[in-house]
């Protein structure tokens, strides 16, 4: 699929989004309220017992929005489509995808964009830019740098995640609990992940990378550990990304009945 | 020349077995075993550019399934299929150039935007030349009379409005296949029969190959120059409406005669006596080649001609040969001529 | 007479699910994730504070409490109403000559059943064993019951307002998430509000919210001086929230009446 298809399909999306524009305005306000609820709690928290895990509260706010940051960027792209993907099959609309001349992954994620994570972009953004002027980090380009290319990298992984709940509809039909299970375990991340048993730290880091989000960069970029390894958590993102939609394609040959 | 050829097509689904019982569903949690279904079974036929062919079949016969594996949505467990020289799953974006498919039940157009928004996305998905594209619109606008709605919103249109779009949705890129699943389902009798004069002008004018799948044996009858049957995963029947009605012996007349006064008895060499209510009875005339003209012969030839009140004589409807020939053609073998 | 159909919805609810069960362990484990995450923030914030400000038993009994009076909540119900409204299905269902809150409520209490023997109880179970429950005192296991069903009514009534308020908004995206922000901060269902600062306890002690997790896990600790004044509170909210929904109800009604559905 070439940019200049998928502007254009960004710009009809659009136009079919501003025809409920309260509806859209509205959803808004609630999301900002909700993702509010999430940093209040943790500040309430931190109110009454100063850090956790040695992380104060523009540190918390820090790992936080970067979680909240790059999950509104990768669902943008994958939550809508993955999501739906078990009513499609269900209604047979899958089929609608398999019969253009483009991909049926990005024709896929192309016709079900979704502007929804305006909100969730507009909290985290405030709030990230927030913690940073008030914590006392070096903020030179190579961070600058390593910091853009790890928002990349976990925006991959958060929109990876959500391709594999997709595949999983697609080879068992039925996706939803999964979706709910993901969403419950997804938010572990909103704490440092030091904070669980060594077991926890391990899954988090080598079966489903969800450190690699925000964990990792932050303890880089807050210098809460110097480890050049470390250096190399941009690449984890755009890795897994590549195996899940290789995870997806399998599923959708499967579904063909290539396979059987 | 061919354009769509398949041979000894098969394809199976394989679903877990479920077992009945107390223990049922614990067995069929863990077990492993699998109930196979042939919802396509060795079929073969192959179709000509230009062709106009309706596919039909009762609930579950596997019409759709076949559709899909001519679109290259589904993949066949065994036998050769080729779409334009090429198997279409191996080649699905080449073929999808070729092909135009229209889902009666499911919508390809943008719910909340104005119809021509979908045709302007579709130029760019298939890279129509802006010349070609605008070329096509206005044909298609006036075609299908849908100037009074190419510009609201898909969600306001009337179901048969909604039709015509989808149809020239699936045409603008030229394919030289046609394929629609139940295109007229649901919609008013005016609206089906908007939709069968266009796709029989299209199938004539732009010389593209139909083939539609269909409960409406209206459908067929307008539209199609061929049909192929299909029953329990089996082309049982594949040939013109003549030839059909011959097989099922639909070709024959009924003639139904009312007296005034009840004449008694009446025999003919070629028709048998289905009804008698004294004054009023009726015959079924069997058709013999070559004697086209024995009914009326046969009638004038009453002895009492002008004691006749009425006379009427009925083809066989095509929903009667229809049902007579999933009847008839299942149980009897395969036909084909 | 009425009872017995009601009793029939119920059930058809409860049984509903049961089609569902092979999602019951997805569910279960999912609670325990929850558990186990507020657990383990609590014993990294008992560790590194020094005073005795956390009592570990407490925490971890407080956060199984919570997370399983989550899935006893009939909040939920606006998601009924949420589909019936766009397809127009509701104008069917008020044509039924039953009462269409009792119809929801019953619907929920099936779901509910189905939840508590399904999900709350071995979640419980597994949670007893992983981390261990502290025993609640014989004094406080009869208001901590009563505050259970306290807890399930006022969720119904939120819930059932939500779903009201939705008949204007035609859609509960909006009311949904912000619903989710105040139950996230104002149950208690992580934080116990006597860990909050002044003016949030305060806010938190004018909501119902503290009713659909705190107060029951409170109760059961045996935290609140006064279980019982606390739970005649809670009747006092059930009572106001249920003029406010009746009123709301017949407005919605003639709303829709207009609208013609």
């Amino acid at each position: 699929m070439s940019v200049k298809l998928f502007i254009h399909f960004l710009k009809i999306i659009m136009r079919s989004r501003m025809e409920y524009r309260a509806d859209f305005l509205l959803g808004m306000v609630g999301q900002i309220l909700g993702y509010a609820a999430n940093y209040v709690i943790v500040w309430l928290l931190l109110n009454r017992f100063t850090s956790i895990e040695g992380w104060a509260w523009p540190e918390m706010a820090f790992l936080i929005s970067i979680n909240v940051l790059t999950y509104a960027i990768g669902a943008s792209f994958t939550y809508s489509p993955m999501l739906n993907l078990e009513q499609l099959m269900i209604k047979g609309d899958l089929d609608k995808y398999l019969i253009k001349p483009i991909h049926p992954f990005a024709y896929l994620i192309a016709s079900y964009f979704n502007f929804g994570y305006i909100a969730h972009i507009l909290i985290s953004a405030v709030l990230l830019i927030w913690s940073l002027g008030n914590l006392n980090v070096h903020w030179g380009v190579f961070e600058f740098t390593y910091f853009l290319f790890t928002l990349l990298s976990g925006s991959m992984l958060q929109a990876g995640g959500l391709i594999l709940i997709g595949s999983w509809s697609l080879y068992f039909m039925k996706s939803q609990f999964m979706g709910d299970l993901y969403f419950k375990i997804k938010d572990v991340i909103n704490y440092p992940i030091s904070a669980y048993a060594g077991v926890i730290q391990v899954v988090l880091t080598w079966m489903m990378p969800l450190a690699f989000i925000n964990y990792y960069p932050a303890l880089y970029l807050l210098q809460k550990e110097e480890n050049t390894s470390l250096l190399l958590v941009p690449m984890v993102g755009p890795l897994f990304l590549f195996l899940t939609i290789v995870v997806w394609h399998r599923g959708i040959r499967q579904y063909q009945g290539a396979g059987s | 020349m061919a354009i769509i050829q398949i041979n000894q097509l098969v394809k199976e689904y394989r679903t877990n077995k479920r077992f009945t019982g107390s223990f049922g569903l614990i067995k069929s949690l863990f077990s492993s075993e699998y109930v196979y279904t042939r919802a396509v079974d060795g079929i073969s036929f192959s179709i000509d550019a230009g062709e106009s062919v309706g596919y039909l079949g009762p609930n579950g016969a596997g019409k759709s399934t076949m559709i899909k594996m001519l679109t290259g949505i589904l993949v066949p467990t065994s036998g050769d299929i080729q779409v334009d020289g090429k198997v279409p799953y191996r080649n699905r974006k080449e073929i999808a150039r070729k092909i135009g498919v229209v889902f009666g039940q499911r919508s390809q157009l943008w719910w909340d935007l104005p119809v021509i928004d979908s045709f302007e996305l579709h130029k760019h998905i298939y890279n129509i030349s802006a010349s070609d594209y605008n070329n096509r619109v206005n044909q298609y606008v006036e075609l299908l009379d849908m100037a009074s709605f190419v510009h609201k919103p898909v969600r306001q249109l009337s179901l048969g409005q909604r039709m015509r779009a989808e149809i020239a949705l699936a045409l603008l890129h030229h394919p030289e296949i046609l394929f629609l699943d139940e295109p007229t389902i649901g919609l008013d009798v005016i609206a089906k029969h908007n939709i069968r004069n266009f796709l029989r002008q299209i199938n004539q004018e732009t010389n593209v190959a139909i083939m539609l799948t269909t409960h409406d044996l209206k459908d067929i009858e307008e539209i199609c120059d061929r049909i192929i049957i299909v029953n329990h995963g089996q082309a049982v029947f594949d040939g013109d409406i003549y030839h059909l009605k011959k097989e099922i012996g639909g070709i024959n007349k009924q003639v139904t005669i009312e007296f005034h006064v009840d004449p008694g008895e009446i025999a003919f060499p070629n028709a048998l006596l289905i009804c008698d209510e004294g004054v009023r009875k009726k015959f079924e005339f069997i058709h013999h080649d070559g004697e086209e003209n024995s009914l009326m012969r046969s009638i004038m030839s009453i002895p009492n001609v002008e004691q006749i009140k009425d006379i009427s004589i009925e083809d066989m409807s095509i929903e009667e040969i229809i049902h007579q020939a999933f009847v008839n053609l299942t149980q009897n073998s395969k036909i084909r001529v | 007479m009425m009872m017995k159909a009601y009793l029939a919805y119920c059930g058809k609810s409860f049984s509903k699910h049961i089609s569902y069960r092979s999602e019951v362990w997805l569910r279960i484990f999912g609670n325990i994730v929850i558990m186990f995450i507020q657990i383990s923030i609590w014993k990294s914030l008992a560790a590194n504070s020094n005073d005795n400000m956390i009592n570990m038993s407490e925490m971890v009994t407080y956060s199984i409490i919570t997370t399983s009076v989550m899935n006893l909540l009939m909040t939920r119900v606006y998601q009924t109403i949420d589909s019936k409204l766009q397809s127009g299905d509701i104008c069917s269902d008020l044509q039924k000559p039953i009462s269409y809150p009792w119809y929801l409520f019953f619907e929920q209490l099936g779901t509910v059943s189905f939840q508590l023997l399904f999900n709350v109880v071995p979640s419980i179970l597994i949670a007893l064993l992983l981390f261990g429950v502290q025993l609640p005192e014989a004094s406080h296991i009869f208001p901590f019951l009563l505050s259970l069903l306290v807890a399930m009514v006022i969720s119904f009534l939120i819930g059932y307002l939500v779903a009201l308020i939705a008949f204007w908004f035609l859609t509960t995206f909006a009311l949904n998430w912000t619903l989710g922000a105040l139950m996230t901060i104002f149950s208690g269902v992580f934080v116990p509000i006597w860990f909050f600062n002044p003016y949030w306890a305060k806010l938190a002690s004018f909501l119902p919210f503290q009713y659909l997790g705190y107060i029951p896990s409170a109760i059961y600790l045996g935290k609140l001086e006064q279980p019982y004044l606390i739970l005649i509170q809670g009747c006092g909210w059930i009572a106001s929230l249920l003029f406010v929904v009746n009123l709301l109800w017949w407005k919605a009604i003639k709303r829709l009446i207009v609208q013609g559905g």
